[in-house]
């Protein structure tokens, strides 16, 4: 009851929040989204095994983001993360044109698990900054993001070490938080 | 759970602890490795992972990272991998001059210099570099040095701090090198490099006018502005001034440039081919006494940022005419005359991008030292101590500016009165410097 009266004042007062997993394929740039949304810095990442979270505030909600490490053997274990998950946001090297199709693969498998069926689906076209990447448009193409139905997605064109295009991404998250709720 | 891939785990390990790898990281030498670059072909500790993947982040330098542990492997990678002969058939490679890193916070640069400018290499520096500069006309000089415009400054901006922190601070220049790479923050390192190579070969001032002109001499077919490096005026003059071996005559046809040491006969091992090119046009001179396996000795022992690197190898870091001093001035004594003469060149220790020059020099000033004056190393360091404690910015006298005109005299030309006025002048100086030293034995008594 205490819980559940503090929940609803804080949501009176418009704070939200919402609970994020943050997914993608090894190097794609996942820990060094996170941080730079954290701190607003680039750090030196090494490779994530196991998994970071931190909490971020925008605007009145704040997203707590799980950030999982995207090697091959660990992916099978997003799934322990999937409860209670609100947004997925998918990240994708788009420099990286050889693995575009195993992240097609990993993205589909993730939309069809049941426990992700009200998530809503952000795709951070990320490493743009990168001479030879592709375009948010070939990227939508690639993943095969227009068969989604089910389901709000947006996909956003980012640069991580810079920071371009991340808070348009948490600024569309919030949107859809506020049309579900 | 991992029943399928145990096997490629077991085959793994085996390749880890072969006789190639010693369980190692291939960069750093921490034992354990959990990482490997399928391109590079050797194990990587988490740290040097983590620099791979930052930094050859993209073709044509892409290194893939793979975990030992985490990642699947299908069978043709496991097979490229094993066979590819592991950490030291990448140091034979990438790094045959074997030169280490003992700074752990220059991992960065160290291995941006590896492999993306592939300075550890004999044979690949050379090309790449030729490559760049007949993309960009053949010219020596690779910017223009024009002003940035404030939209490039917005545009490039974090590149530009990047660049900053890696010691490149003229921002003119580096805005003019990411628009011709289009924001590759690798492709402009390389073309900064180039310049800052090509700046540091450009002629020092005018010289005195009693300098007599250039040789009327024909010039040989290989200086006829086919290689990019023939702009370099001062050391063609010097080039043509110095006597010539019999065997450049017949052997010219057949090299396009001073640089080609694979063919010049005389001796010039693989050891100089990292030299700037400054140093490409040293007269073939210079090569006839040397003994390969002295500067052999001495470049291995080089390691790579070592903080202790000062004296000798600094001070003569800019100008092959340093060099060329030593053996073609005879009448030169005092060891604190020549410090003088050299203190106005320029001189960029924090330049990450000199290192090469000053290796080669070191292996030059082995090959110049049998035949004027006894290699020093006190008076090095003496020469040393002065630009450390910028005594000479504030005692230069008024003549300094023809002194530094002096510097570019070549053999024998520099009038014996006028000379013999200069060393008197710095002399005087010296005594009112050092009052408790007699000026010829300064170096002698320095630590």
């Amino acid at each position: 009851m205490g819980l559940f009266a503090s929940k609803l004042f804080s949501n009176l007062f418009g704070n939200k929040e919402m609970r994020i997993l943050m997914v993608g394929l090894d190097g794609a740039g996942k820990t060094t989204v996170l941080y730079k949304l954290k701190l607003g810095e680039v750090i030196t990442t090494i490779p994530t095994i196991g998994f970071n979270v931190e909490t971020v505030q925008y605007k009145n909600i704040s997203f707590t983001v799980w950030d999982v490490g995207g090697q091959d053997r660990i992916r099978s274990l997003w799934r322990h993360y999937y409860r209670n998950t609100e947004g997925v946001i998918f990240v994708v090297d788009s420099n990286d044109r050889s693995r575009i199709g195993e992240a097609r693969e990993v993205m589909q498998r993730m939309l069809n698990e049941d426990e992700l069926r009200n998530a809503v689906w952000l795709v951070f076209a990320n490493k743009q900054d990168l001479p030879e990447a592709m375009s948010a448009a070939e990227i939508t193409e690639k993943l095969g993001l227009h068969s989604i139905r089910n389901r709000p997605w947006f996909i956003q064109a980012t640069c991580a070490t810079s920071g371009e295009g991340l808070y348009e991404g948490l600024e569309w998250l919030s949107n859809n938080l506020k049309n579900q709720s | 759970m991992f029943t399928v891939s145990d096997s490629y785990q077991r085959e793994l390990n085996r390749f880890l602890d072969s006789s190639e790898n010693h369980n190692k990281c291939g960069e750093c030498g921490l034992p354990n490795p959990t990482w490997c670059s399928t391109t590079y072909n050797l194990f990587l500790c988490t740290r040097c992972a983590t620099v791979h993947k930052k930094i050859l982040n993209h073709d044509p330098d892409l290194s893939i990272i793979k975990s030992i542990k985490l990642d699947y492997w299908t069978n043709d990678e496991l097979n490229k991998f094993i066979n590819s002969g592991g950490n030291a058939y990448n140091k034979r490679f990438w790094n045959p001059k074997d030169i280490k890193n003992f700074d752990d916070a220059n991992w960065e640069n160290f291995l941006r210099d590896k492999y993306i400018l592939k300075k550890f290499r004999y044979e690949q520096e050379r090309t790449e570099r030729n490559r760049i500069s007949s993309r960009l006309g053949g010219t020596n000089k690779l910017l223009t040095g024009r002003m940035a415009k404030d939209y490039e400054l917005s545009k490039y901006s974090r590149q530009l701090r990047s660049l900053k922190d890696m010691g490149f601070n003229d921002v003119d220049n580096n805005v003019e090198a990411l628009n011709i790479c289009n924001g590759n923050i690798n492709k402009t390192i390389n073309i900064l490099t180039s310049n800052e190579r090509s700046a540091s070969a450009e002629p020092l001032p005018p010289s005195l006018p009693s300098r007599p002109q250039i040789s009327t001499e024909p010039k040989p077919a290989i200086f006829d502005g086919s290689s990019p490096f023939a702009s370099d005026d001062t050391s063609s003059s010097i080039r043509q001034n110095g006597p010539k071996p019999a065997v450049f005559d017949g052997s010219a046809i057949f090299q396009p440039q001073w640089n080609d040491q694979l063919s010049t006969p005389n001796g010039f091992t693989g050891q100089n081919q990292n030299m700037a090119p400054s140093n490409y046009s040293q007269p073939p001179i210079q090569s006839t006494g040397q003994i390969p396996g002295q500067s052999n000795g001495f470049t291995t022992m080089q390691s790579y940022p070592d903080p202790n690197l000062t004296g000798s190898q600094q001070t003569f870091q800019p100008q092959a005419q340093n060099q060329l001093q030593y053996q073609q001035q005879p009448l030169q004594t005092s060891g604190g005359y020549q410090g003088q003469l050299q203190q106005p060149q320029q001189f960029d220790s924090s330049s990450m991008n000199s290192q090469a020059q000053r290796q080669s020099n070191i292996s030059n000033m082995f090959v110049s030292q049998p035949q004027s004056m006894p290699y020093n190393p006190q008076q090095f360091q003496y020469q040393q101590s002065q630009f450390d404690s910028n005594v000479p910015s504030q005692t230069q006298p008024s003549i300094a500016p023809s002194a530094v005109n002096a510097t570019t005299i070549p053999y024998g030309q520099l009038p014996q009165a006028q000379y013999s006025q200069y060393q008197q002048q710095y002399q005087q100086q010296y005594s009112q410097q050092y009052p408790q030293q007699n000026s010829s034995q300064q170096y002698q008594q320095f630590p």
